[in-house]
């Protein structure tokens, strides 16, 4: 496997992210807080807009924001759970937004195919980028708060 | 001269500190290229251990004046490491 | 009212700005790999950058400088690639020379022949409109054209932003590393968050230029290629077949200039050094070269920690120099003039008209520090040993043997740069013995260095022990002005 990885080149490809490296904790915080902040916003937004929603969505709706909330004060507090909480917000809000336009959700067969909502796209947006600033905390690339970069040169 | 001020990679040397730069000297039975004498007056201690490639941690070059009134080159120098005449630890 | 079609002006300075833009692109990755740090603060303290783009990590317990941290990265990203420093700055200026000539005639066309219509926003309403359809692309469709224009609201803005306020950006802060406006104009750098700011500034302007063409190249393939390129080729959409096939070939040519370019700046370098900087210091020559520095920086901007580039000579006799504190140092003036004279550091420091400058000190490779320089201006030393007629260049030798001292540039060979017998006479050309109130330090120099405020750092000689006036420089080393610009292709007068 690592041979095909060398041999291709895939492997440095991959490997290149390790010669990026921010520090910028407070603006990757604030940056991830925010985007699960706009992730919860949205649903809140959907579950208070009246769009007769069933309530097992509506319920879904209020603890993706819950959560979203509590997540954004466990980054900003440096709490380690917040984050993972927000990926899971995050992969939450992807999987049922997917499903809804493919599988279909119980009592809104509608929604199957109906992929230009541009509220939908952004939630998407945001949770994709979530995601992504996660994964570049995770692999080092930036640093969240309460951590700091520890460069002598 | 400008000898007198410090360089900051230098440091002044207590006589103790001389006196074993000078048992060193004569241990190495250390000589004057430019007239063989092997009488010297010890100056500063330059740290090269930092600043130079081919220098192992800790080295110092010491200068060396050769007491020699008739020697051409007075301005010598050897090279040290700190615990052939520093007080370390 | 105007129709806002696509003349045969705006084609082809579409597709030359593409050559451009891409040239800038990779070559200034080239730039950024040399020093791959970013600072907000103009000391570039090690360990305070923003962002590195770098793996290595350098020693606690012994000198390094600048050069040990220069990347090497991939002819794929960066032009030429492979640590080439010198050639990328080659290719990075000569383009932009070639890019703001290609901007300036667009933007006189369009402001002559009202084509600048296509970019004006004429009510306010133009901002909602954009909006709505930033929904619309959202909602995967795609939103009206502005009635009797070419473009959609956001696209029209973007294009504006892109052309109007990005370009000039880069421009303004791409002119705010050079030294020389630095000298000159310090407020313009201050304006900017000073010369590290103005760095990463240019670096967010590099990553909004590279995701404009992303979305761009993305939203012309979904609007469709072949109806977009025609309006680009032929200026109808009546050639869509032609259109797509001709503009692969032209992307293929792009690519093709790119790859042919790459390949033969590194087979070879010197030929590429001539020609580029042929133009290149042509253009430096009535811009960039004449400015005098103006700057006089606070104490309280004083690095507190002045970083370095060029390692100190490794020689016995310079260490016991140094050890005796240069006392057996001298400076030997010579060449062409009327009375060669030789110097003690003594004798340096008592001649009057001490001269101390409190300047910001630009490397070629991006960092930069604050520092307090003091000692003999080079025009005292010019008018004692008086220049013969023919005498045209100073050439400035130093202790360093850059092939023993310094393994991180490739090389051999005594240290030495060529400067014009004009810039040794600038008010602020300095040959300096104190730094920051105290001795000049060994990292930086001692006993004594060149300062010369308009150029880049490896201009400025260390441990100088020889200044030889000459009448050409063709003759030294392997002619081209010094040893980095004879060994790592440097251009021969640094103002940028």
């Amino acid at each position: 496997m690592s041979a095909v990885l060398r041999w291709t080149g895939i492997g440095k490809l991959i490997s290149f992210y390790r010669h990026i490296q921010f520090s910028a904790p407070w603006t990757t915080t604030g940056s991830a807080s925010m985007l699960v902040c706009g992730i919860g916003a949205i649903h809140l937004y959907l579950l208070s807009g009246n769009f007769g929603f069933p309530t097992y969505l509506n319920a879904y709706f209020a603890l993706l924001s819950a959560a979203a909330l509590l997540s954004a004060v466990g980054m900003l507090l440096g709490r380690r759970p917040g984050w993972g909480l927000g990926s899971l917000v995050a992969l939450a809000a992807i999987a049922v937004y997917v499903a809804s336009r493919t599988l279909g959700l119980p009592g809104l067969p509608e929604l199957v195919s109906r992929w230009d909502d541009p509220l939908g796209t952004f939630s998407l947006a945001l949770a994709v980028l979530l995601l992504f600033v996660h994964v570049s905390v995770v692999t080092g690339m930036n640093v969240a708060v309460p951590r700091r970069r520890d460069w002598h040169d | 001269m400008g000898t007198e001020k410090t360089r900051p990679e230098s440091t002044v040397l207590s006589d103790r500190q001389k006196h074993r730069v000078t048992e060193q000297l004569r241990h190495e039975q250390t000589t004057c290229a430019g007239c063989g004498s092997g009488d010297f007056t010890v100056g500063q201690a330059l740290y090269v251990g930092f600043l130079f490639l081919d220098e192992e941690n800790g080295n110092y070059m010491v200068a060396l004046t050769c007491n020699n009134p008739e020697c051409p080159a007075p301005r010598t120098g050897i090279t040290l490491h700190e615990s052939a005449f520093l007080d370390v630890g | 009212m105007y129709e806002l079609d696509f003349p045969v002006w705006i084609r082809i300075t579409h597709w030359v700005n593409l050559l451009f833009i891409t040239l800038l692109i990779r070559s200034g990755v080239e730039i950024l790999g040399t020093h791959p740090k970013l600072y907000w603060r103009n000391d570039s303290k090690p360990g305070t950058e923003w962002a590195r783009f770098t793996r290595k990590t350098m020693p606690t317990d012994k000198l390094y400088d600048t050069l040990d941290e220069e990347e090497s990265y991939s002819s794929l990203v960066s032009m030429p690639g492979h640590k080439q420093l010198g050639l990328g700055r080659h290719w990075h200026f000569f383009s932009v020379i070639g890019w703001i000539l290609t901007g300036l005639t667009y933007v006189i066309l369009l402001l002559a022949t009202g084509q600048w219509h296509r970019y004006w926003p004429y009510s306010w309403s133009i901002f909602p409109t954009a909006w709505h359809d930033l929904l619309t692309y959202l909602s995967f469709n795609l939103p009206p054209l502005l009635p009797g224009q070419p473009y959609d609201a956001l696209q029209k803005l973007t294009y504006a932003f892109v052309v109007f306020v990005l370009a000039p950006f880069q421009i303004l802060t791409g002119a705010a590393q050079s030294p020389a406006i630095e000298a000159r104009f310090p407020r313009y750098v201050r304006l900017w968050g000073g010369r590290q700011a103005a760095r990463s500034l240019h670096f967010f302007g590099l990553i909004l230029f590279v995701l404009f063409i992303v979305v761009h190249v993305t939203l012309i393939a979904v609007w469709g290629w072949g109806m977009l390129t025609s309006l680009m080729i032929f200026g109808d959409v009546e050639s869509r077949q032609w259109a797509i096939v001709l503009s692969l070939v032209i992307i293929a040519a792009v690519v093709a200039v790119h790859w042919a370019a790459t390949k033969y700046t590194l087979r070879y370098p010197r030929r590429t050094q001539r020609a580029l900087g042929a133009v290149v210091m042509g253009v430096r020559k009535w811009s960039l070269k004449p400015l005098v520095s103006k700057q006089n920086y606070s104490a309280a901007e004083l690095s507190p920690e002045h970083r370095v580039n060029g390692k100190p000579p490794i020689s016995d006799d310079y260490k016991i120099m140094a050890a005796h504190n240069f006392a057996d140092w001298r400076l030997e003036v010579a060449g062409l003039v009327e009375n060669p004279m030789t110097f003690t550091l003594q004798e340096l420091q008592e001649l009057s008209g001490t001269q101390t400058q409190r300047v910001l000190h630009n490397c070629v490779q991006g960092w930069s520090s604050i520092g307090e320089w003091s000692g003999v201006p080079l025009r005292t030393i010019v008018e004692l040993v008086g220049p013969l007629p023919e005498a045209r260049f100073l050439c400035v030798l130093s202790m360093q043997d850059s092939g023993r001292d310094e393994p991180s540039a490739p090389g051999q060979g005594q240290f030495y740069e060529i400067i014009d017998l004009s810039l040794a006479r600038h008010p602020d050309a300095l040959l300096a013995y104190e730094m920051n109130g105290g001795l000049l330090p060994i990292e930086h120099g001692a006993p004594l260095r060149l300062r010369l405020e308009n150029q880049v750092g490896f201009k400025m000689a260390k441990w100088i022990d020889r200044i030889e006036f000459v009448s050409d420089y063709s003759g030294i080393g392997e002619g081209m002005g010094g040893w980095r610009e004879d060994n790592v292709f440097y251009d021969k007068n640094v103002e940028i």
